[in-house]
């Protein structure tokens, strides 16, 4: 597009949602048909060719990957060539899969780039596997609270819960994963080891959920439910999700109780 | 992949009633499309994974796109305790 005058560039983020199409906002199409530069990660090609079709300038940024590559470098490069396009004066679009502040490192590198540099920049939110998991599973995270991790960093940081509120573990189909590599599934040993650490907060017995939503509006999410003492032996997808239930509700501080309905 | 799987896949996901109807009645969903036996055979699984696959999309190119992994490092070793220093776990 030529413009007589240039203005200021600017930045919009915007998350497609899980489901291709059925889960993007009327905001994010707005701004996705809007943008002058468009640069997109998503999962595959008929996502591609449905953004495409909204926006003929759209440019993938999946060739910032590379073989040997590390994936902060690849990030770095996605970002740099965002905020190039920013700098030259284009209203600038951003698009990733889900959510784009969730599980995702360029789009908040960009929007903190971009306002450091003075230019107006904003992340519209997208519908996340969280989302998805909320509305699948019937859970509501109001009720008994919700705690959310990233398997590897769960494990490895010894991180803090409290069983008797949800707990959502993401990545658990990669745990301990370094890098990504054709036909991954998780360790068994390794799921071995975070059913020991689940089994000292959870009775054996305990169901829980191994979880991965539907990506098109043709498919079924998937959700199987195990006893937690049957978690090791699971063959997890790296795509897979583990949904913990809380086991029996805290009791209420009488004192509290009291004390919050009193007038 | 084949233009038709995606041209399938993209009807579906812009135009809900079309979903509809494959959940109701998948064969008579895809008997306008000219799809090749093995392309109806993964519509029919109705996996994310199978149909994402037949779109061109390798798992690996996937996962590198999705997942946000944690690399970890061990801590460094602590130097020897010095007595008084409070010691114990670091929390």
């Amino acid at each position: 597009m030529t413009r007589g005058r240039r203005q200021p560039g600017s930045l919009v983020v915007v998350g497609t949602g899980i489901k291709l199409v059925a889960h993007a906002t009327s905001e994010a199409i707005f701004w996705l048909r809007r943008a002058e530069k468009l640069f997109h990660l998503l999962t595959d090609t008929a996502a591609e060719a449905w953004i495409q079709r909204l926006n003929p300038s759209a440019i993938s940024l999946a060739d910032c990957y590379a073989q040997g590559k590390s994936r902060e470098k690849s990030y770095r490069d996605m970002t740099d060539r965002i905020l190039t396009a920013v700098r030259g004066g284009y209203q600038v679009c951003a698009a990733f899969y889900g959510h784009p502040g969730v599980f995702a490192d360029t789009p908040h590198q960009a929007i903190r780039r971009a306002r450091r540099e003075g230019f107006s920049a904003r992340m519209l939110p997208g519908i996340s596997s969280e989302d998805c998991l909320f509305a699948d599973l019937g859970v509501d995270p109001g009720l008994h609270g919700c705690q959310s991790f990233e398997a590897t960093d769960f494990l490895a940081s010894r991180r803090r819960f409290d069983p008797t509120s949800a707990l959502i573990l993401w990545q658990v189909g990669v745990l301990g994963e370094p890098s990504v590599r054709p036909d991954m599934r998780c360790r068994p040993e390794r799921l071995q080891f975070l059913k020991q650490v689940l089994c000292r907060h959870y009775p054996m017995r305990h169901t829980v959920f191994l979880y991965e939503a539907a990506q098109f509006p043709i498919c079924d999410p998937i959700i199987k439910r195990v006893p937690l003492g049957q978690l090791g032996r699971q063959a997890l997808l790296p795509m897979t999700t583990l949904y913990i239930p809380p086991k029996a509700s805290r009791a209420t501080d009488s004192r509290i109780a009291r004390w919050l309905n009193e007038k | 992949m084949t233009e038709s799987l995606r041209a399938f896949v993209l009807d579906v996901s812009e135009n809900p009633e079309r979903a509809v109807l494959f959940a109701r009645d998948p064969a008579a969903a895809l008997a306008a499309w000219n799809l090749s036996p093995a392309d109806r055979t993964i519509l029919m699984t109705r996996e994310s994974g199978q149909i994402r696959r037949a779109l061109g999309a390798s798992d690996k190119a996937v996962l590198q796109r999705v997942l946000t992994k944690k690399t970890v490092k061990p801590a460094k070793k602590a130097g020897k305790k010095r007595k008084g220093s409070g010691g114990g776990r670091r929390k």
